[in-house]
C-alpha cells in the first residue's frame, strides 16, 4: 500500500514542522503550543499506529481476566453476556478494533455495576481482586503513553513491545 | 464511539436527574454542572470567538460596573492552562475620584472546561484573598454569561512567570516542574508559609464566601460531598467505567474522615499554579483557584505531593516533593509553618482522593470534551488525558496500602 499510514503520518509531521511552524510568529503563543502538541501527539499517534491491534486485545484479555476472577469470586452470572460477547468479538478477524473496544467497555461497565452490588463481606474481598487485576492493564496503558512525557522515572515502565508478547 | 449511542454525548434531563439524586454536592457545584450538562445537551461545539467579539462583551461587563468612561488597548490571547479562554488587555477608566490605568486579563469559560467551575465562587475568594496571600486583583465578574458569550471574570494583570524562563521541558500545565538550585529554597520557603495562612484561615474566610457551603468540625459530610462532585462528574462525563475508580469510590465514601479544622482549600495547590519573578524569587500570585473549597488541609498537601509533581535532585540522591523538598522535610516545613499537624492516614485518604479525581478530570472530562470538540484547546485536554494512567497506578498503590 503506498502511501502507507506512516508515511502519511511521517509527511504531514514534515509538513507541520518545516513549512508550518517557521510561518508562524513567535508571539502567537496559542498558535505555538498547539501546534507544538499536535507535533507530538502525531510523534505518539505514529509510534503506537502499528500495534494498535495487539494492545486492545491485550486490554480486551485482561478485562477479561478481572470477569473471570470476579465471576468466580461473587458466583454471579451478571458477566456472561458481556464476557461472551467480547470473546466472540475477539475471536471474529471481520470486526473492527472500535467493535472489540465497545464490547470490552460494556464489559468494564458490567463489572463496575457488579462491584456496586455486592455483600459487605464480597466487596472487601472484590476490591483486592480488582486493585491486584488492575496492575497489568495500568501498566500497559501506562507504556503506550509514555511518549506523553508523564511518568515521573519512565525507565520504571516496561516498554510496550515487551507488554504485547503473546 | 462509532454508531453506538453515547448518552453523555447528548444527555438527556432525567440522566442528570438521577445523576443529581444519587450524588448530591455542594449547591453552587450543582448549578454549575447542571448548566454543563444542559448545555451539552444542546449540541453546541465550541466556535472560536473573535477577538474584537470578546472585547465588546468585556466593554459591556465593564461599562455596567463603572459606566462609560474608559477605554480598552492593547487586547491579545493569552496562553497557559488547560481550561479557560484568556485575553489580555490594558485598560484605563475612573475609579471613583481617581483616574486609573492598569493591565487586565479576562478569563472565560469554553462551552465546555476541563474543569468545571463557577466564576461566581472564583470571584468571591479572590476578593476575600486580598491581603492574605498574593493573588490578581480581582475587578468584575459575569457569572452568567450575561455580557460575554460564557460566564467569565475580569482581574488584574499580575507580573511573573509561571516557570524559570531558561525551562527547557514545554510540557503542559507546569507538570514535572524543575526550579532550578538557585530558585528552589526562597520559592518553596514561600509557598509553604503562604500554603500554611490559607490552611489556618478557613473559619475567618467562611463569611465571606457565601457561595461555598459550609463546613462543619467533627463531620464527614462535606467531604463526602467532595467525594460525590467527583463521582458525578465521572459519571456524568467518562467514556466507559473502570473497576478501580468504583473500589475508590466505595472505600473513600466508607472511610471519609470528619474535619478536624476548616481549612481555606486551593484544589490545585502545586508548583505552577503561581506567579513569581525571577530577578528576586518572589511569588507574585496565586493563581487558578477554581477548583478551591472549605475542607481539610491534607486534601492541598496530598495533591502537591502527587507522583507527576515530584522530581529528582540534582544529585540523584532523593526524590524532591512538589519540586521542592524531601518528603519528611516537606511535611515538617509544613507543620512548622502552619502550627497543624499531619496525619499520615489522613493524607493517605487524601491521596486516593486526589488520585481519584485526577482521574475523573483527566480520563473523564478530558475525553468528554475533546470528544465534543468542546473548547479552544481540545489538543492540550486530549494529551492531558494520557497522564491518567501514572495517576491510576498512584490510585492502585494507595488503595492497596489502606485496604
Amino acid at each position: 500500500m503506498v502511501p502507507d499510514s506512516d508515511l502519511q503520518l511521517q509527511v504531514v509531521i514534515k509538513a507541520l514542522r518545516e513549512a508550518v511552524g517557521p510561518a508562524i510568529r513567535a508571539d502567537e503563543k496559542v498558535a505555538q503550543e498547539q501546534l507544538h502538541l499536535s507535533l507530538a501527539t502525531l510523534g505518539v499517534l505514529r509510534s503506537q499506529l502499528p500495534m494498535t491491534r495487539r494492545f486492545i486485545r491485550a486490554l480486551s484479555s485482561d478485562a477479561l481476566d478481572l470477569a473471570g476472577k470476579l465471576g468466580a469470586l461473587t458466583a454471579s452470572q451478571a458477566l456472561s453476556a458481556p464476557r461472551e460477547a467480547l470473546e466472540a468479538a475477539l475471536a471474529d478477524p471481520s470486526r473492527e478494533n472500535h467493535e472489540i473496544e465497545a464490547a470490552r467497555s460494556a464489559l468494564m461497565d458490567s463489572t463496575c455495576a457488579l462491584i456496586e452490588t455486592l455483600a459487605p463481606d464480597l466487596a472487601d474481598q472484590a476490591r483486592r481482586v480488582v486493585i491486584d487485576a488492575s496492575a497489568m492493564p495500568i501498566e500497559r496503558q501506562r507504556a503506550w503513553f509514555i511518549g506523553s512525557g508523564f511518568e515521573s522515572a519512565p525507565d520504571k515502565v516496561r516498554p510496550i513491545e515487551t507488554m504485547l508478547e503473546a | 464511539m462509532h454508531g453506538t449511542l453515547d448518552i453523555r454525548q447528548r444527555p438527556e434531563d432525567h440522566f442528570l436527574d438521577a445523576i443529581r439524586d444519587r450524588f448530591p454536592v455542594e449547591a453552587e457545584i450543582d448549578r454549575t454542572l447542571s448548566r454543563k450538562m444542559r448545555l451539552r445537551a444542546s449540541g453546541d461545539v465550541y466556535a472560536a470567538h473573535s477577538l474584537d467579539s470578546l472585547i465588546e462583551g468585556t466593554a459591556s461587563l465593564i461599562r455596567a460596573n463603572v459606566g462609560d468612561d474608559f477605554t480598552i488597548s492593547d487586547a491579545r490571547w493569552l496562553t497557559g492552562g488547560a481550561s479557560k479562554i484568556q485575553v489580555a488587555f490594558e485598560l484605563e477608566w475612573q475609579d471613583g475620584s481617581a483616574r486609573r490605568k492598569a493591565p487586565m486579563v479576562l478569563r472565560m469559560e469554553p462551552n465546555e472546561s476541563v474543569v468545571e467551575t463557577s466564576r461566581k465562587r472564583e470571584f468571591e475568594l479572590l476578593q476575600a484573598l486580598d491581603g492574605v496571600v498574593p493573588v490578581p486583583p480581582c475587578f468584575w465578574v459575569d457569572p452568567d454569561g450575561q455580557h460575554l458569550p460564557h460566564p467569565a471574570l475580569i482581574y488584574g494583570f499580575a507580573q511573573g512567570v509561571t516557570k524559570p524562563s531558561d525551562l527547557p521541558s514545554q510540557q503542559v500545565t507546569g507538570i514535572g516542574l524543575n526550579y532550578g538550585p538557585k530558585l528552589r529554597a526562597p520559592i518553596t520557603a514561600q509557598f509553604i508559609e503562604h500554603m500554611a495562612r490559607f490552611h489556618r484561615m478557613g473559619a475567618e474566610l467562611a463569611p465571606r464566601l457565601p457561595s461555598f457551603d459550609g463546613v462543619e468540625v467533627g463531620s464527614n459530610a462535606s467531604v463526602i460531598r467532595l467525594v460525590n462532585w467527583w463521582r458525578r462528574v465521572w459519571e456524568e462525563d467518562r467514556a466507559h467505567d473502570e473497576p478501580l475508580m468504583t473500589v475508590a469510590y466505595d472505600w473513600l465514601i466508607a472511610n471519609a474522615p470528619p474535619i478536624d479544622h476548616v481549612s481555606l482549600v486551593h484544589g490545585d495547590c502545586r508548583a505552577g499554579n503561581f506567579l513569581f519573578t525571577e530577578h528576586d524569587a518572589r511569588i507574585t500570585a496565586w493563581l487558578d483557584w477554581e477548583l478551591a473549597l472549605l475542607g481539610d488541609r491534607h486534601q492541598d498537601l496530598a495533591w502537591s505531593m502527587m507522583d507527576p509533581y515530584s522530581h529528582s535532585n540534582e544529585e540523584g540522591t532523593a526524590q524532591l516533593i512538589n519540586g521542592m523538598l524531601p518528603y519528611d522535610d516537606y511535611i515538617a516545613a509544613y507543620e512548622k509553618a502552619s502550627g497543624l499537624t499531619v496525619d499520615p492516614a489522613r493524607l493517605a485518604y487524601y491521596r486516593v482522593l486526589c488520585s481519584y479525581l485526577s482521574v475523573s478530570i483527566c480520563l473523564g472530562t478530558g475525553y468528554r470534551v475533546a470528544k465534543g470538540a468542546k473548547t479552544h484547546q481540545d489538543i492540550v485536554v486530549s494529551w492531558l488525558a494520557m497522564i491518567s494512567y501514572p495517576i491510576m497506578e498512584q490510585l492502585r498503590g494507595t488503595l492497596k496500602e489502606v485496604l
